[in-house]
């Protein structure tokens, strides 16, 4: 046995010339104020934990996802991005967006504004309702308000390929846009950021996983093959194609998507918890250009 | 001994190992009981186990970099116990910010497949 370890031993020693690369636990520590008051000071430290740990990420490339650091992954992306798969979306939103109609004859822009620029907007804060308003939630609202009834609306299972087809067309009006997401001096505000922050670090599900376990503390280190990206970036791309899916997927969706894989009972579509979260999450991104529709695995 | 066993398998690039886990893989081939080798189906299967996602493991192919390498386990747990304790539930020697899920204490597997786990994990 010992000369078996050994053997290991000498073969690692030989290949790596020891102490060169010891990552496991090696990123520097998150240890913020964390002044529940104050949402700039942390979504500045947040982002100063990546920049630290991550100084070959280009600030402005964070938005790329794992194709910012991963050459492979990168030119796989450009590959794909030939003959990109989500221009059909596009399309057929653009069209979407032109013809429909909403029961009393008008047209979408008549609820939520022109198509140019419209998604740069989302998510926002409502005094309202005190709630953060999603681009998608806003857009089922505007039917349901419009009295179209809940299961013909693009809330429903079977409207959310419309549905994800306005987003993806809304989102090519904004691209080049900065994400500016704006924190009212409102408390309610605050406590949605808050609350959008508790959901990135809280431990969930059988698994026992929170976002800041994979995308924080182990961010660019792989699960099997893939390649776990940052907390930076997460919010400009979407709505994204995924290849591994086939499919075009909101924020909300992708999120209950995440929540599941932590062997959760992920909350409903659109819930307020969603919503906090692409809040947190779109916040931190402030100030990257906005490039949806993205192409991700 | 046992700190420099440590200090190899945290490197974080897999790939150094090649040639260790060569050798590991050939010790280990033929030689599991019925107990490892279920042991190891558990290890290696995604929806159970599914160590590779964050272990390298000798024989098991694209594993994760996040956690430690699964190798001469013997010689780090001298105690079989310790390393069960560890599967069943890390929080309690790692504290609980640890990545690696709970197993036994979530019911992500049971007693008695952990014990096969571990009984492969020994092999290692």
């Amino acid at each position: 046995m010992k000369k078996f370890v050994s053997s290991i031993l000498i073969a690692g020693l030989f290949a790596a010339g020891i102490g060169t690369s010891m990552a496991a636990s090696g990123y520097s520590n998150f240890n913020p104020k964390d002044d529940a008051s104050n949402p700039a000071e942390f979504a500045k430290e947040f982002r100063n934990f990546y920049y630290q740990n991550f100084p070959q990420i280009p600030h402005d490339k964070y938005n790329m996802g794992v194709y910012a650091f991963d050459k492979d992954a990168y030119s796989q992306y450009q590959d794909m991005m030939q003959f990109p798969p989500q221009d059909d979306f596009i399309a057929a939103g653009k069209k979407l967006w032109a013809d429909y109609r909403l029961p009393n004859g008008k047209p979408l822009t008549s609820c939520v504004g022109d198509a140019k620029g419209l998604r740069a907007k989302y998510p926002y804060f409502n005094p309202k309702d005190g709630q953060v308003h999603s681009l998608e939630l806003d857009l089922i609202n505007c039917q349901l308000n419009a009295g179209v009834p809940k299961d013909k609306s693009w809330g429903s299972k079977k409207g959310y390929n419309d549905l994800v087809a306005v987003s993806a067309y809304l989102a090519s009006e904004s691209r080049g846009m900065k994400v500016n997401v704006q924190i009212p001096n409102d408390p309610r505000a605050v406590e949605a950021f808050n609350s959008g922050k508790q959901m990135w670090f809280r431990k969930t599900g059988q698994l026992n996983l929170s976002c800041a376990d994979c995308h924080m503390y182990h961010a660019t280190q792989r699960t099997r093959a893939e390649i776990l990206h940052t907390g930076i970036g997460n919010t400009t791309a979407f709505p994204v194609f995924r290849y591994s899916k086939q499919g075009m997927f909101t924020l909300d969706k992708r999120l209950k998507g995440c929540m599941r894989d932590t062997r959760t009972i992920p909350f409903k579509p659109y819930s307020t918890q969603y919503r906090d979260l692409e809040y947190f999450l779109a916040y931190i991104d402030n100030g990257l250009e906005i490039n949806g529709p993205g192409l991700r695995k | 001994m046992t700190s420099l066993i440590r200090a190899i398998t945290h490197t974080s690039t897999a790939v150094l190992f090649v040639a260790g886990l060569a050798v590991a893989g050939q010790a280990a081939a033929a030689e599991l009981t019925k107990n490892q080798q279920e042991g190891k189906d558990i290890a290696f299967s995604k929806s159970e186990g599914n160590c590779l996602a964050c272990h390298a493991i000798a024989d098991g192919k694209l594993p994760g970099n996040i956690g430690p390498m699964l190798v001469a386990m013997k010689l780090r747990f001298p105690n079989k116990e310790d390393l069960f304790k560890i599967v069943w539930d890390p929080r309690e020697k790692f504290g609980r910010g640890v990545i690696m899920p709970p197993f036994g204490d979530h019911k992500i597997l049971t007693k008695e497949q952990i014990d096969k786990v571990v009984d492969y994990l020994y092999t290692l």
